[in-house]
């Protein structure tokens, strides 16, 4: 038989349909391993296979499916895999009478991989490598990775099966769901730039959804790559009938879908789940003797993350990577890595991706820090919070493996160079991962001129491929040097894209920031340089997003370079930039600068003003000063609170009854009020104690641990002058009564958000009740109902912060009217 | 067909997130509104933003679920494989009762933001509540996207899923949360139970789901849905 490979450029070849399902009705029970019967019923194994070699499968799937160590460990069977395996392939080969191509199986772990899942990423290499090294000693043609739902243990089943059946083709087959992705977020482009990475020689999708739902897929992924692609539907979503599992699309219905698998460039046609031979027979018909369609190969770098796909090239949108993941000239960012943490990498992340860059550059290099380590804890934590693809940034290998082995999609590495050691250390890990690499254009020395650039990227470009890499795996630097000191090497520079473009139709990155090193005004002076490479040709550059320069800059480049067609890109983005605003109108954004400044359209505002728009406004960081103003104005202190700041606070509870303000309002409120107090306190305290209008006891009940609402009434009230005494949460009653009595409360206030807590406060009411207490007992909490509330004769019920302070007085009164 | 992954609970660490401010607004009762731009009012706008971002420096979302097979019921009882007292009550049997598998949920966002809630309590009540309901808002997500992975994986397998009921809703006892941690191996993400079988971060979803033979589906049952 003529290689597979070959075969595949003339012919599009049939796989067979499921195993399972046959295997089923001949009596394999369910939740049993099918893999099991490659020694149990060996017979039955072969004739399903010889059935599909009949209708006309080309490819034959061997039964090992589930026959990996792990998966064989639910069966007590993994000291059988070496058998099982070696069995399957030659079960196929057997029924194949020399006419089909065999592919060892290999489906998913059954687990999850780290990140997200529990099993280490070398954990999950090691459990494919082994699976796929027995299959290729035992004779299979090529290796079949199928029904994955996360990329990342693809990722994790690639390295291994590279490892494990060097030189044998892979055929990479994921799941995709209805909605066009698979489980964990990745989409069909961001799956076949993962998946070129790695040099898969056929790609596609299998199992999960009917034909239908896998014609689109099918149609991105064939406009993704040009990899040999591969398909095998379900028959239909399963549905259970009688204790059975039954797919219910019919053999004839699923091979009217087969012109349009041809026309989005199918290479491979099956069946998975639900299938059978005579689906087989009927796609061999219908499709045997058409030729497949030719796709062109894309000369873009495509990086990625898990599900975002970032290219570079020619034609696309030019590439801002953020450089602000780097500790260098940085303390206190510096110390948080030294002590382990990611929140100033996390809130990093989030900066640069909302400023506009579309990748990435991860480094975390800090003396005496375990960078390997740290590395990895870095991809993770910007990969929970951030989906733009990573540059991974260091001058350690190790620390470059560790966040290329968590990172789940397709990084690009910052960087290799010219010289041999960093090569051989760099280019095989970049193999291994299927990542890209940034080539920086230096050696042993830095070249000046751009002939000798172009010496150091011919070098590097020959043992990238000596390392099975492809020149779209890489993404020059030419190396931005600082123009103050050499300015000859900056003009070299935009040579050296100039011909890497022109001569050579490679990808272009620069360090952008050293360039403006030592002078003045040195955003102009890279922001103007990056103009004049993007003219020459740049494709990307690491640079600081931050500048709202630099993005003008770019998007007026790209109208220049064939990166926005029509102007529409700039056209949207300058609309950010110079707010359109008809000539005599007044800008939305002016009304809050007139805020700022103090003012309201009948002029300025009076302190005991601005003191009320406070509170209002929830402006915690102004009241301070503006409470130290009306004291240096004269205003006593006394006053400040009852005449300026309880109305306040009272005019923001109104407007929250008006359904104009909400609780966050009130809340924010109540603790700029609390803020505004603390500065009246020392004054008031000089003038003797005040009276308070009453005393509460406020509690979360027994067996609650739940008390942010119970702080946040304990607040208002306080600002309304009342004494609270806050017991905190899962207070026993004995605790709340006892002190009630001995600080002679007239309130006890109980509060609880657990429908298993809110009895204890019907235990507390009745207890009051038998002991005849003179308290009484408001209740609340986001359980607690009126209903309830006057179910166990609680004096009064609060719905929610806004009615805590009426409830109060309300309560009060009350107690006031009533005689002793 | 990938198999039912029964008898060890299934892990997930790491879980990626995005804190949507239309849910926060929400979580805080802010009517009508789906951002923070949309509120016009600065200080307001700030104070949830900074809340916002300190959830993303703060959250570490992590789940399990675990899928039981069922084997029999009774009248105010659920049997499964792996334990005859879990499923207790007469909304229980009502759930599950054309269920042949229930998979146990639990999620956390992990101790930093109660923490930190707790230690703002005091000096910063505002920024603690509007922390709290971040927190509050990214626990359910947690559980919502365990969900969503689960469901999936019952599609795959022929099933419809039922509504999800939260552990203490109902009839079903919150001691049963013992069981439930004790199943799903829930020390391995971090959650222990108080005496009060209370989950420790508070900030913390459990649940549980079935896997209901097509064509009985049930009424969903929204009230339940908020875990415990």
């Amino acid at each position: 038989m003529i290689p597979i490979l070959e075969r595949l450029k003339k012919d599009i070849l049939l796989l067979d349909g499921s195993m399972g399902a046959l295997l089923q009705g001949r009596g394999l029970p369910p939740g049993y391993a099918p893999d099991l019967w490659n020694l149990e019923r060996p017979d039955e194994i072969a004739r399903v296979h010889a059935e599909y070699a009949d209708a006309g499968s080309n490819i034959l799937l061997t039964n090992t499916f589930g026959a990996s160590r792990l998966r064989l460990a639910e069966y007590n069977a993994e000291s059988r895999i070496r058998e099982i395996n070696h069995a399957g392939v030659e079960l196929a080969r057997r029924a194949s009478k020399g006419k089909a191509y065999i592919a060892g199986d290999i489906g998913p772990s059954g687990t999850t991989i780290a990140p997200v899942g529990e099993l280490s990423f070398e954990e999950a290499v090691g459990i494919f490598r082994e699976q796929a090294a027995i299959l290729k000693e035992a004779g299979a043609d090529l290796i079949a990775i199928e029904t994955m739902f996360d990329i990342q243990e693809m990722r994790a089943a690639l390295v291994g099966v590279r490892e494990g059946a060097p030189g044998l083709p892979i055929m990479a087959l994921m799941t995709f769901n209805a909605d066009g992705i698979t489980d964990s977020g990745s989409d069909p482009e961001t799956v076949a730039a993962v998946l070129e990475g790695f040099g898969v020689e056929i790609m596609g999708l299998n199992c999960s959804v009917g034909p239908e739902a896998m014609v689109p897929v099918l149609e991105r992924l064939g406009k993704a790559t040009h990899t040999f692609l591969a398909i095998e539907p379900n028959a239909g979503l399963p549905v259970h009938r009688d204790g059975r599992t039954v797919y219910p699309t019919g053999a004839e219905e699923m091979v009217s879908y087969a012109p349009a698998f041809v026309a989005a460039g199918a290479n491979i046609i099956g069946g998975c789940c639900g299938t059978t031979p005579d689906y087989i027979r009927l796609l061999s018909k219908k499709v045997r003797g058409l030729p497949p369609v030719h796709r062109s190969r894309i000369s873009l770098t495509r990086i990625t993350s898990r599900n975002t796909v970032l290219p570079f090239g020619d034609g696309v949108p030019f590439v801002l990577i953020g450089e602000k993941i780097n500790p260098t000239g940085k303390k206190v960012f510096s110390e948080s890595i030294a002590e382990g943490r990611t929140d100033l990498i996390v809130a990093e992340a989030r900066k640069e991706a909302a400023a506009g860059a579309h990748a990435l550059d991860v480094n975390v290099g800090v003396p005496l820090v375990d960078e390997a380590r740290m590395m990895e804890k870095a991809v993770t934590a910007i990969g929970n919070v951030v989906s733009l693809p990573l540059v991974i940034d260091s001058s350690f290998a190790s620390a470059l493996e560790a966040g290329l082995r968590i990172y789940p999609g397709r990084a690009l590495v910052n960087s290799v160079n010219a010289e041999e050691e960093r090569i051989e250390e760099v280019l095989p890990l970049i193999r291994r991962y299927g990542a890209a690499v940034i080539g920086l254009l230096s050696g042993e020395d830095i070249p000046e001129k751009a002939v000798d650039r172009i010496k150091n990227a011919e070098k590097i470009l020959r043992a990238a491929e000596k390392y099975g890499l492809r020149p779209e795996d890489i993404v020059f630097d030419t190396l931005a040097l600082t123009v103050s000191a050499v300015q000859e090497a900056s003009r070299q520079t935009l040579e050296t894209i100039r011909i890497l473009k022109s001569e050579w139709g490679a990808r272009t990155v620069l360090g952008l920031s050293n360039v403006s090193f030592g002078l003045p005004v040195r955003k102009s002076v890279h922001d103007t340089f990056l103009a004049m490479a993007i003219g020459a040709g740049l494709d990307g550059a690491i640079c600081d997003p931050y500048d709202p320069l630099l993005h003008q800059t770019v998007a007026a480049a790209s109208l220049f370079s064939g990166r926005d067609p029509e102007c529409r890109v700039f056209i949207k983005k300058a609309e950010g930039w110079t707010p359109l605003v008809p000539s005599g109108n007044t800008p939305a954004s002016q009304s809050g600068s007139q805020q700022a400044a103090g003012t309201s359209p009948e002029g300025p505002l009076s302190t005991a003003q601005k003191i009320e728009r406070a509170i209002i406004e929830g402006e915690r960081e102004a009241i301070t000063p503006l409470v130290n103003q009306a004291l240096s104005e004269g205003t006593p202190p006394f006053s400040v609170f009852v005449d300026i700041m309880t109305p306040a606070i009272r005019k923001l509870g109104d407007l929250f009854g008006q359904r104009l303000k909400f609780i966050p309002h009130l809340i924010a409120g109540a603790d700029t009020m609390k803020k505004g107090v603390e500065v009246l306190q020392p004054h008031l305290e000089a003038k003797g104690p005040t009276e308070p209008k009453g005393t509460i006891v406020f509690a979360t009940v027994k067996g609650d641990i739940h008390d942010i609402g119970k702080n946040i009434c304990i607040l208002m009230l306080r600002n309304f002058g009342y004494r609270v005494l806050d017991l905190g949460r899962n207070v026993p009653l004995d605790v709340i009564l006892d002190t009630a009595e001995k600080e002679k409360a007239q309130i006890v206030a109980l509060s609880a958000l657990m429908t298993t807590t809110m009895i204890q406060m019907k235990i507390a009411i009745d207890t009051i009740q038998e002991r005849k207490l003179p308290f009484k007992v408001i209740v609340g909490g986001a359980v607690v109902t009126p209903k309830f509330a006057k179910e166990i004769k609680a004096d009064g019920y609060g719905k929610d912060v806004g009615e805590v302070v009426p409830l109060t007085e309300r309560v009060l009164e009350e107690l006031a009217r009533k005689p002793e | 067909m990938p198999a039912i992954r029964l008898g060890h609970p299934i892990f997930f660490y790491n879980i990626p997130f995005q804190i949507e401010e239309r849910q926060i607004l929400r979580e805080m009762r802010i009517p009508k509104k789906a951002s923070l731009a949309e509120l016009g009012e600065p200080a307001m706008e700030k104070a949830i933003s900074t809340a916002i971002e300190e959830g993303y420096r703060m959250i570490e979302g992590k789940g399990v679920y675990r899928t039981l097979e069922i084997t029999g019921m009774e009248e105010r009882k659920v049997l499964a494989k792996e334990t005859s007292t879990l499923f207790q009550g007469e909304k229980m049997v009502k759930l599950l009762k054309h269920c042949d598998y229930a998979s146990l949920i639990v999620a956390t966002i992990g101790p930093k933001i109660e923490n930190e809630v707790d230690r703002l309590t005091g000096p910063e009540p505002a920024h603690a509540y509007f922390l709290e309901r971040v927190g509050a808002w990214m626990a359910d997500y947690m559980g919502i996207w365990l969900d969503r992975m689960l469901e999936r994986e019952i599609v795959r397998a022929g099933y419809q899923r039922t509504y999800r009921f939260g552990v203490g809703y109902g009839d079903w006892p919150l001691s049963s949360q013992t069981e439930v941690m004790a199943l799903t191996e829930a020390h391995q993400i971090g959650i222990s139970l108080n005496e009060a079988y209370i989950m420790i971060p508070r900030l913390s979803v459990s649940a549980v789901i079935g896997w209901q033979r097509p064509g009985t589906e049930q009424k969903s049952n929204p009230e339940a849905e908020t875990d415990t």
